[in-house]
């Protein structure tokens, strides 16, 4: 089977000490369209910012393709 | 990620607006590294198979979104609806595989967020190999996505169809039943 596209492993994030995101696990397969939904200061757009490169996880991965 | 051709839109427009709508989508494959800015600087025809090369790509992404009959005008004068289209064509330009959007129907009618949604589904099946969505709009989600995942307080609430997660009575409590 391949790999997905993008895989989040556990990801957690911070804006310096104040944690963002608590291990989030998110997988995008070829072809598909996913929504990330939730209110404000759910973690939408840092969990974008982790996958963008643009904020580096605390821990866990970011893997494209099954590659970090 | 960016040389991975991860993609991603903001929630605030990042367009020049006093570049023509055209130019626009001209400079984003240029900024996107797509064709390394030096090699313009090259005569002959090298040059010109670039510039022609990335012309008829802007005019294809364009036409794609519906931006055709406005690509002379400057994209300051574009409507709120209209500079969302030109935000998706920017982030084509760079030809992503993985292209993320944040909140692309912000500030849009129902009208504009329908032909936004087709547009996404157009992208969908002749741009992208996959797409994630942030958004609040809930026609828009349950029209384009295929699972949704939801998120509450940095943690991962709850992750299914656009159905079972609409059905999700903890969904509906911590997120859905507010904007009902």
């Amino acid at each position: 089977m391949n790999a997905p596209l993008l895989e989040l492993r556990d990801v957690r994030a911070a804006y310096g000490k104040v944690a963002a995101l608590h291990g989030v696990s998110l997988l995008v397969a070829q072809g598909e369209v996913v929504a990330l939904l939730g209110a404000n200061g759910a973690g939408k757009s840092t969990t974008l910012r982790t996958i963008s490169g643009l904020m580096r996880p605390t821990s866990g991965a970011v893997l494209w393709c099954g590659e970090r | 990620m960016a040389q991975r051709r991860v993609v991603r839109t903001f929630q605030k427009t990042n367009v020049l607006k006093n570049l023509t709508v055209r130019d626009n989508v001209l400079a984003a494959h240029y900024l996107s590294g797509r064709e390394p800015l030096w090699r313009t600087f090259f005569a002959g025809g090298a040059r010109a198979r670039i510039e022609r090369d990335i012309g008829e790509s802007a005019d294809g992404i364009l036409s794609l979104v519906g931006l055709e009959a406005r690509r002379g005008i400057e994209a300051g004068a574009l409507s709120c609806g209209e500079l969302r289209l030109l935000e998706v064509a920017l982030a084509l330009g760079a030809r992503p595989r993985l292209l993320m959007l944040d909140e692309p129907a912000a500030g849009l009618n129902t009208h504009e967020a329908e032909a936004l949604a087709a547009l996404l589904r157009r992208v969908r099946a002749e741009r992208v190999e996959a797409m994630l969505l942030v958004e609040h709009n809930m026609a828009l989600v349950m029209s384009v996505s295929d699972r949704v995942v939801v998120m509450n307080t940095g943690e991962k609430l709850a992750e299914g169809t656009p159905e079972s997660v609409r059905n999700n009575s903890a969904v509906r409590i911590a997120y859905l039943g507010r904007v009902d």
